[in-house]
């Protein structure tokens, strides 16, 4: 299986102009631009969503169907599409927020939060942490310990 | 039928991290945990990344502090040969009670 930079090579060029229009945005923020300009680069960054995690699912898929190796460049190259994503996140949210307060609709304001949610979900636990875990032989340890060391950490609190 | 349940030594580490946070919200986790175990394959969404193996189990605890909801992420595999699902990691987002993100 070909790398899935190559395979989707678009993305990084997508991310790049979304992240400048999402800068642009913000420089442009003063002169009131409508609502609708918002929808559009909301729509653009699903799309651009979208793109990553279809190339997520055929990488993920691949390996589950063992016609390609786990390799880290590839889950590397898929943390920097959503890193990268992400970031004008926060921003945009707001401007959502405050559109909605004024009473506008925002067109996939639930889809975008949604996805915002997820990339945010996915990118909480260190990739390095999670690939060594193929590593990890352990037969780890059984529920009921697990919830009798919880127990005595609230009776010791008290 | 249901599943057994075991935890992995990173997953352990996770949790610790949630139950220093606050123990209630840990054994809300736990509660979670013993429902997913019912009834994984229903429950989990499909493995992606960040591992393509191991399926996703996701929910929100509320109110985890005065400020905080929590977004957690099970990450668990199958054990092979066995009736028991084993839980790799726990991810977890504290999102503002007053962030767009939040619970609906």
């Amino acid at each position: 299986m070909p790398g899935i930079s190559s395979t989707f090579p678009v993305i990084d060029g997508q991310l790049g102009l979304y992240e400048a229009q999402a800068e642009a945005w913000k420089a442009d923020h003063d002169r009131a631009m409508s609502c609708l300009d918002l929808e559009a680069l909301l729509g653009f960054g699903l799309h651009i969503y979208r793109s990553i995690r279809k190339a997520d699912d055929a990488w993920s898929e691949a390996v589950r169907r063992l016609s390609a190796p786990l390799r880290l460049e590839e889950a590397e190259q898929l943390s920097r599409w959503y890193t990268w994503w992400i970031k004008p996140c926060e921003a945009l949210l707001s401007e959502i927020r405050e559109f909605q307060s004024e009473g506008y609709e925002v067109k996939e304001a639930a889809e975008f939060r949604e996805a915002c949610l997820h990339v945010r979900s996915v990118l909480s636990i260190p990739l390095d942490r999670i690939l060594g875990a193929a590593n990890d032989t352990s037969a780890g340890k059984p529920m009921s310990e697990v919830r009798d060391a919880l127990r005595r950490r609230v009776e010791a609190s008290r | 039928m249901p599943y057994g349940v075991v935890w992995k030594p990173a997953a352990e580490e996770d949790f610790e991290a949630i139950a220093a946070l606050n123990p209630i919200a840990a054994s809300q986790v736990l509660d979670r945990i013993d429902r997913l175990a019912d009834d994984p394959v229903v429950l989990a969404r499909q493995p992606s990344f960040p591992h393509p193996l191991f399926p996703k189990y996701q929910f929100w605890i509320e109110d985890v502090d005065d400020q905080h909801h929590l977004y957690v992420t099970v990450l668990f595999s199958y054990v092979q040969g066995k009736q028991d699902i084993a839980i790799e990691f726990i991810g977890r987002q504290l999102v503002p009670k007053d962030s767009p993100l939040g619970p609906s």
